[in-house]
């Protein structure tokens, strides 16, 4: 399994990353959502089965990443999972209409993450690593 | 919990005490290192050298929130969220950076909204509050981490174009 972290921050990047890998992924990273979707074009058909996206990123925010990403019929297999402050009903209304799985505000404990990636189908990796 | 007033919401010092807590318990309580608000008689000295963060938000509330650690707590509690002795500069205020973000964040979701949120800016030093007629301090939380100091506060503002810099 792979997972794609996207978060200007490399601190929750080495957060985020440190719980996937420790749930059996392979962990892809990008600092903005331009960076992500270049990480997606250079992995050509070795995708992630999951990115989680951060809102609030320099260049390109996370609600035009998942807008960008859900235009790509080839991309549609990932999972996203929205990983961000933005607390507000109507913003992760956004970004559900927008293409987003699931939505998982900061701050969590580990286990609410590990809940969300269930909620994706994506709770076997621990198993198949 | 915060207060309604005429619609409107008073935060209080147990506001941010308890959104503080839910981000120090959700990145930096693995060794079970407690956070718990600060004796009255040991508020942070902010007349050393102490690493400022902050984040504004814009829109139907208008403020900024800001953090306040000394360096020395500032690099402990990005050792904790990396798990690693080995951390840079730049790792300590990337670190302080997203703490101030979620706290930031969770405080905006208590406020009206529609708001957003800026990128956080993080300085150090010698950095004095200028209060101004448009910028005023609505609510402060002292509270200690591991026995030291650090200090939550909100401010708000009538302008819309305050960027994320300290008060």
């Amino acid at each position: 399994m792979r997972a794609l972290v996207i978060d200007d921050s490399r601190t929750m990047r080495s957060v985020l990353g440190r719980q996937l890998h420790q749930l059996g992924y392979d962990v892809l990273q990008a600092g903005d959502g331009q960076e992500a979707l270049d990480v997606l074009e250079a992995a050509g058909g070795d995708l992630p089965d999951v990115a989680t996206v951060d809102w609030n990123m320099p260049v390109m925010d996370g609600l035009t990443f998942v807008k960008t990403l859900r235009q790509r019929a080839e991309w549609r297999t990932i999972a996203l999972m929205m990983v961000t402050t933005e607390a507000e009903q109507g913003q992760i209304v956004r970004a559900l209409a927008a293409g987003a799985h699931e939505y998982l505000i900061k701050p969590f404990p580990p286990e609410a993450f590990a809940e969300k990636l269930d909620l994706l189908g994506l709770s076997t990796a621990r198993e198949t690593a | 919990m915060s207060i309604v007033s005429d619609g409107e919401v008073v935060l209080t010092p147990t506001d941010l005490e308890e959104i503080a807590g839910w981000v120090w318990s959700a990145f930096l309580s693995e060794d079970g290192a407690m956070m718990s608000p600060l004796l009255a008689d040991a508020p942070l000295d902010t007349d050393g050298e102490i690493v400022h963060a902050s984040v504004a938000v814009h829109g139907a509330w208008n403020g900024q929130i800001l953090l306040e650690l000394t360096e020395e707590t500032a690099l402990d509690v990005s050792r904790a969220m990396l798990q690693t002795n080995d951390v840079s500069p730049e790792d300590v205020t990337d670190a302080v950076g997203e703490l101030v973000n979620m706290v930031g964040g969770n405080v905006k979701s208590l406020m009206s909204s529609p708001s957003a949120l800026t990128l956080p800016m993080v300085m150090s030093g010698k950095v004095k509050h200028r209060a101004t007629h448009a910028v005023s301090e609505v609510c402060r939380a002292d509270l200690e981490w591991r026995g030291k100091p650090l200090r939550v506060s909100v401010w708000s503002s009538t302008r819309e174009n305050e960027n994320g810099g300290t008060p």
